[in-house]
């Protein structure tokens, strides 16, 4: 009976998988090499407009792929992502901060507010660190970051305007 | 699993694919993973015993080979290469799962998977499944993949003999189940 059971052996088929496992894959792959570090330095309207692209993308990305990775992976492709997310705000934050530095201001305790949002983010970051793969926290996450993006422009862009 | 035919043709292709994943062409990795998917999610499955497992693993093996492909160097074939790492990833895979100590080394424990059967006949696949775990570890990786006693045993951490032992008792269980 060892011989048919080494015949059957030779006679075994094939499986496939039942879900698609290449985009999880190369999700995973490609995001690797996103993460690289980049030699960017310099600031325009550019970069500014294709880093608040980017960032809807990641976000995006991130809520259509991790359900499809598996435990290890989804825990690593979204720390992966949320770096890549955090460091194209600092910078987009960073630039217009820059860019709006000689400029007046329409609100007084604004600086107080965009603490108030960066302690959001802090709290909100902190959260994903227990639960790295929420997708409902990282698009709140993206949402606080906009809210700072937008209230650095609103208050800039107010006096500019009225001015 | 049956092992295709290689012809010089064939193999020069892929080494051609291979070649161009190994630069970083994510094409060529994709056209590397639909060539040996299957194979790699069926030897899954058979270690696992478990579809959504396999599937995981089967996930995990590429993600990693593609990191190590360049540590590849053609002194083997690519599709050897691939079982080796195949079965590494997801034997270690098994053991991060809850609870996985205590089925290996349980040796009554049989959890049975519903399969499905066709025509009322119990093929090999479905009796392999049934096996208790390390049972079942051991004869894919001796009988299915070919590797030796004292590879096996140095994969999972056991004796020869022991390996041995549950080869033998694979045979039997398999034996009984199929006159069944």
């Amino acid at each position: 009976m060892s011989k048919s059971i080494d015949d059957l052996v030779k006679e075994l088929p094939q499986h496939g998988p039942q879900r698609d496992l290449w985009q999880g894959i190369e999700a995973a792959i490609v995001n690797d090499e996103q993460v690289q570090p980049t030699h960017n330095s310099g600031h325009s309207s550019w970069l500014k407009y294709s880093s608040m692209a980017a960032s809807v993308c990641l976000a995006a990305i991130l809520a259509y792929t991790l359900p499809q990775l598996n435990n290890t992976v989804r825990g690593k492709v979204a720390g992966d992502m949320l770096a890549v997310l955090e460091t194209q705000h600092n910078k987009q934050k960073q630039a217009l901060l820059v860019s709006y530095q000689n400029f007046p201001v329409a609100m007084d305790d604004w600086q107080t507010q965009l603490t108030e949002l960066e302690q959001a983010a802090d709290a909100i970051k902190k959260a994903l660190e227990e639960d790295p793969d929420n997708t409902a926290l990282l698009k709140m996450l993206q949402n606080v970051y906009q809210q700072q993006i937008d209230l650095i422009e609103t208050v800039h862009v107010s006096r500019w305007q009225r001015i | 699993m049956t092992l295709q035919p290689v012809t010089s043709e064939s193999h020069q292709d892929d080494a051609a694919i291979l070649h161009l994943a190994q630069q970083g062409d994510v094409s060529a990795y994709q056209q590397l993973y639909d060539m040996y998917v299957k194979r790699v999610y069926s030897l899954a499955l058979r270690l696992t015993a478990d579809r959504g497992m396999a599937e995981d693993a089967t996930q995990e093996v590429f993600i990693q080979v593609w990191h190590k492909l360049g540590n590849f160097q053609y002194n083997s074939k690519f599709s050897t290469w691939l079982y080796s790492v195949t079965s590494n990833i997801t034997i270690s895979y098994m053991r991060k799962q809850k609870n996985w100590l205590q089925r290996v080394f349980s040796s009554e424990d049989v959890s049975v998977p519903e399969l499905s059967t066709q025509d009322n006949q119990v093929t090999l696949d479905q009796c392999i499944m049934r096996l208790p775990e390390q049972t079942r570890v051991v004869f894919v990786l001796y009988a299915i993949q070919g590797l030796r006693h004292d590879d096996i045993a140095h994969q999972l951490n056991i004796a020869v003999g022991t390996s041995k032992a549950q080869l033998h008792r694979a045979k039997q269980l398999l034996q009984e189940m199929l006159d069944v």
